[in-house]
């Protein structure tokens, strides 16, 4: 019921403007052909009576005035109806001249022996009204809808959407129809199509459900970036990549499966610096010291750190290597820059630059002594580690 | 044209505001237009281009049947016309005579030979000699029933005397009537001039196309002399007004009837020419019935 009141209320308003404009446009149009026909009626005759009057040499009064006063007995009688009244006011007139086309004075210009005059007119004429707005309305129904129907101009964006689809060999009919949908799209998601139609990531048959989603159009700019890093990495699914977009933006490690999921994405990083992530996740994750981790001095090794790591490492099926090397020496600073170049490398690689920094690592100088420290960008909260269940 | 040419120009058309606006203008015009059409307005002329003569006025009896003939009247002017019309159509001896009576004034020289064998006229004014010398026998057609007294033609001048010389009428500026068959405002004048010897090519004479504009000349000062019957004395009001006698005794013609007419609405043609003839000035004690109207009520 209240979806069809606003397009009713369009409907009722154009036929109601449509009513008054045709109203309009018929009487004025009306009345200045009262007056063109009174005006041409005029002139035919007037000459000729003038030139009957001339002849009368006795005309007892002013010929002038009793012209005029016979003129409009006549024109009263013959003229002049219930809905007209035609008056001459005056047989020469030589200034005034109504500007407004309607007014209720008229000036006609008449020949008469080759010299031209002007007499002045009054007309007073009703207009059918009712008649005339009866019509308005019933032509302004037809009218009011087609305006209302008339398929206005489609968008820069629809046509070039039904150009690439045209181009496709889908007929221009069917490419109308799959677009209808385009016009309600925000520019990011219709420049993120445009993107993936060039990379051939979307291809016509995905195009449909993906204008027909109701999630699509209202992914935010944030998730729309994942979406087609989604869509581009795992060769179209779409509705994985949707998922992808639409999932929580934080960070999920499942250590016994060695799993990283960033945005609900699955993340593959090397042996080593996946244990180094997780490491510093679950620093931040506690929020000790706010998550922060002092890098060990460059000429002394850090133990303390390198048995936590170590611990966390053998734990999760480290890298021999890597283990044998905390063991011996602890956690060298050199190590960890490799570990933490190595992890944003990988993930860079990935992501991208752009999606990849909010999952990387924030950095601090230590005023007391000159050392970097380094934590997880996103807050504890966005961390989630499902560790495994204790072993009894 | 390819398919993709097809396509292309399609999708520019769909595409393009200024399409979506000429559609939306030619809709509109097209609503205008019809309603225009069909509200046009229709003024019929044909009414009016039918009207009858300028000169003339008509009127019907009442209770007037269509098929009896019209009573047609003849005169110069439109003066007292309406008036005699209306007498005609209300006196009761007409009602049961005449479907109609119609009262046409004309310039003189539009009475024709024809009208008197046609008796085209009921009822007609004339100087009589114009009308003895139309037809070799007038009185075979019509009888004159009313003689109008002569009357008295002068020239006029606000200006003093006027002076019955050729010097006084080269000096003095003439008004006369353009009418070429008027007595007291063409002919009187112009043949007492030539009288006296006035050359006309050297009098300044000015013309004037009513007689209206005469006398309206003549009050101005616009012309110094103008020749006219005694009534104008009536119009100077406090002026002084000056003249000198042409005719003292010009006739002013007859009305005349039909002979072949019914007697009996003598009475009646005379109750309705009085006003007419009082009108003028004359003494309706001077004017001579050829009918008696003793007799009449």
């Amino acid at each position: 019921m209240i979806r069809l009141i606003q397009p009713l209320q369009k409907v009722i308003g154009t036929w109601l403007a449509c009513c008054i404009g045709l109203t309009a446009v018929s009487v004025f149009a009306y009345q200045l052909s009262v007056r063109h026909q009174v005006a041409e009626t005029i002139a035919d005759w007037l000459p000729g009576r003038i030139a009957e009057a001339k002849l009368d040499y006795y005309a007892g009064d002013n010929p002038e005035a009793l012209f005029i006063q016979r003129t409009n007995q006549d024109l009263s009688q013959y003229l002049s109806r219930p809905n007209l009244q035609v008056y001459l006011l005056a047989l020469y007139d030589t200034d005034s001249r109504p500007w407004w086309p309607l007014s209720a004075k008229l000036t006609v210009t008449w020949q008469s022996s080759d010299n031209q005059y002007r007499s002045l007119l009054a007309v007073q004429s009703l207009s059918p009204w009712r008649r005339i707005g009866l019509q308005s309305a019933l032509l302004a129904l037809p009218l009011s809808l087609l305006l209302l129907i008339a398929p206005r101009p489609i968008s820069r964006q629809r046509g070039y959407w039904l150009e690439q689809l045209s181009q496709n060999a889908t007929g221009l009919f069917a490419a109308l129809k799959l677009t209808r949908n385009i016009r309600a799209l925000p520019p990011e998601q219709d420049d993120c199509l445009r993107r993936l139609w060039q990379a051939h990531a979307v291809t016509i048959d995905r195009l449909q459900p993906l204008l027909q989603s109701p999630v699509f159009g209202q992914l935010s700019p944030e998730q729309l970036a994942w979406f087609e890093l989604a869509l581009s990495d795992n060769h179209g699914n779409l509705e994985s990549a949707l998922d992808v977009a639409q999932s929580e933006p934080g960070v999920q490690l499942k250590p016994q499966e060695n799993q990283l999921w960033i945005h609900g994405l699955l993340i593959p990083l090397t042996k080593t610096p996946y244990c180094y992530y997780l490491w510093y996740a679950q620093r931040r994750r506690l929020n000790r010291d706010g998550g922060w981790v002092m890098n060990p001095p460059a000429n002394r090794p850090d133990t303390e750190l390198g048995e936590e790591l170590q611990q966390l490492m053998s734990q999760y099926q480290g890298h021999r290597k890597a283990l044998n090397e905390l063991q011996q020496h602890g956690l060298r600073a050199k190590t960890v820059d490799q570990n933490r170049n190595k992890i944003k490398e990988e993930m860079v690689q990935l992501l991208g630059e752009k999606l990849a920094a909010d999952y990387l690592f924030e950095t601090e100088r230590d005023f007391k002594t000159g050392r970097s420290r380094y934590r997880l960008a996103p807050g504890e909260s966005r961390i989630i580690i499902h560790w495994p269940p204790p072993e009894k | 044209m390819s398919r993709a040419s097809i396509n292309k120009v399609a999708i520019a058309c769909l595409q393009s505001p200024w399409l979506y606006h000429l559609t939306l203008t030619l809709l509109l015009m097209a609503a205008a237009l019809s309603t225009i059409a069909i509200n046009q307005p229709q003024i019929s002329a044909t009414a009016l281009a039918s009207i009858h003569d300028y000169r003339s006025v008509s009127c019907t009896p009442p209770s007037a049947q269509p098929k009896l003939p019209r009573f047609r009247v003849l005169t110069v002017s439109n003066r007292g016309a309406k008036e005699l019309a209306n007498q005609l159509c209300n006196a009761p001896p007409m009602a049961n005579r005449f479907s109609q009576i119609e009262v046409t004034w004309l310039h003189r020289d539009q009475l024709s030979a024809r009208d008197i064998v046609d008796e085209t006229y009921d009822l007609f004014w004339s100087r009589d000699r114009r009308v003895q010398h139309l037809v070799p026998n007038l009185e075979q057609y019509y009888q004159p029933i009313v003689k109008l007294p002569s009357y008295e033609v002068a020239w006029f001048s606000l200006k003093g005397q006027p002076e019955l010389t050729k010097e006084y009428f080269y000096q003095h500026s003439i008004g006369l009537l353009e009418d070429l068959e008027s007595n007291s405002h063409f002919l009187l004048p112009l043949t007492q001039m030539k009288s006296l010897g006035v050359d006309l090519g050297r009098a300044k004479i000015v013309y004037y196309s009513s007689y209206y504009e005469l006398r309206q000349a003549f009050w101005s000062g616009e012309v110094d002399l103008i020749s006219d019957g005694l009534w104008l004395v009536k119009e100077s009001r406090d002026r002084s007004l000056y003249w000198a006698t042409i005719d003292n005794g010009s006739p002013m013609g007859h009305w005349y009837a039909r002979q072949n007419r019914d007697r009996a609405l003598d009475c009646t043609l005379l109750t309705g020419l009085t006003p007419l003839i009082t009108a003028i000035g004359a003494d309706l004690k001077n004017s001579q019935f050829a009918v008696d109207a003793d007799n009449c009520p």
